[in-house]
């Protein structure tokens, strides 16, 4: 078997085929997506930091929060240009 | 907005979610995983630029396979790259299938060096060969 003639066509359009996410989940969690009716009105501040592959920085980059059911997914903020630094 | 650091924070509800980076250039590979009624630690997102391939999978008589399906795999020991402490972050996975002539795309894939794709189809061997990457090119696997 073999895969021939790819090209690399970045946001190309039109083909059937589409790449799917899935998602793998830490062990010890368990599904708990909130009940329907479920209020949000408390928010808990998350920290964290974002690195490409050589564990350099990413400076600039907005971050978005998803909520595990793919049906209520929910941006918390909007997108933005990223620029690249070297970590300290 | 990550700082010069590439850190942030971010107000989330208290619920079970992920976090991910929003990006016309990057895609993520390893996501912020925050669990309701947990602890928060710290989410570590990896991230990498962002690729598009495509091509047509067949077998070594030139017959087209269009049941085919294409997933990219993390290199090996991907997360031993890291100091940070990854625990509340998640691998992502990319896949697809081949179209009825054989063909496939993906749109956004991250681009990492030692990522590979793996081609399986019933009946035929797994391939698995290296991914292709925006700086190398055209590609063809025997």
């Amino acid at each position: 078997m073999a895969v021939a003639s790819p090209t690399e066509q970045k946001a190309a359009g039109g083909a059937r085929a589409e790449t799917q996410l899935s998602e793998s989940r830490p062990n010890n969690s368990a599904a708990s997506a909130p009940a329907q009716g479920t209020a949000l009105a408390v928010s808990d501040r998350l920290s964290g930091r974002v690195l490409d592959c050589d564990s350099r920085a990413i400076a600039g980059i907005q971050i978005r929060f998803r909520l595990d059911s793919g049906a209520n997914a929910k941006d918390e903020r909007a997108a933005s240009a990223p620029t690249t630094t070297p970590s300290p | 907005m990550t700082d010069d650091r590439g850190a942030f924070t971010i107000r989330v509800p208290p619920v079970t979610g992920r976090l991910e980076v929003v990006s016309a250039s990057y895609i993520t590979v390893l996501e912020g995983y925050a669990q309701e009624g947990a602890s928060r630690p710290e989410a570590v997102l990896i991230v990498a630029p962002e690729i598009g391939i495509g091509g047509t999978v067949h077998d070594e008589a030139n017959i087209a396979l269009p049941t085919a399906a294409i997933r990219l795999l993390l290199p090996d020991g991907f997360r031993g790259r890291f100091r940070e402490i990854l625990d509340a972050s998640s691998d992502r996975s990319w896949k697809c299938e081949c179209d009825a002539r054989a063909a496939f795309e993906m749109r956004e894939i991250p681009q990492i060096v030692g990522a590979r794709l793996e081609v399986t189809c019933a009946g035929f061997e797994t391939l698995r060969a290296a991914a292709p990457s925006r700086a190398t090119g055209p590609y063809r696997w025997d």
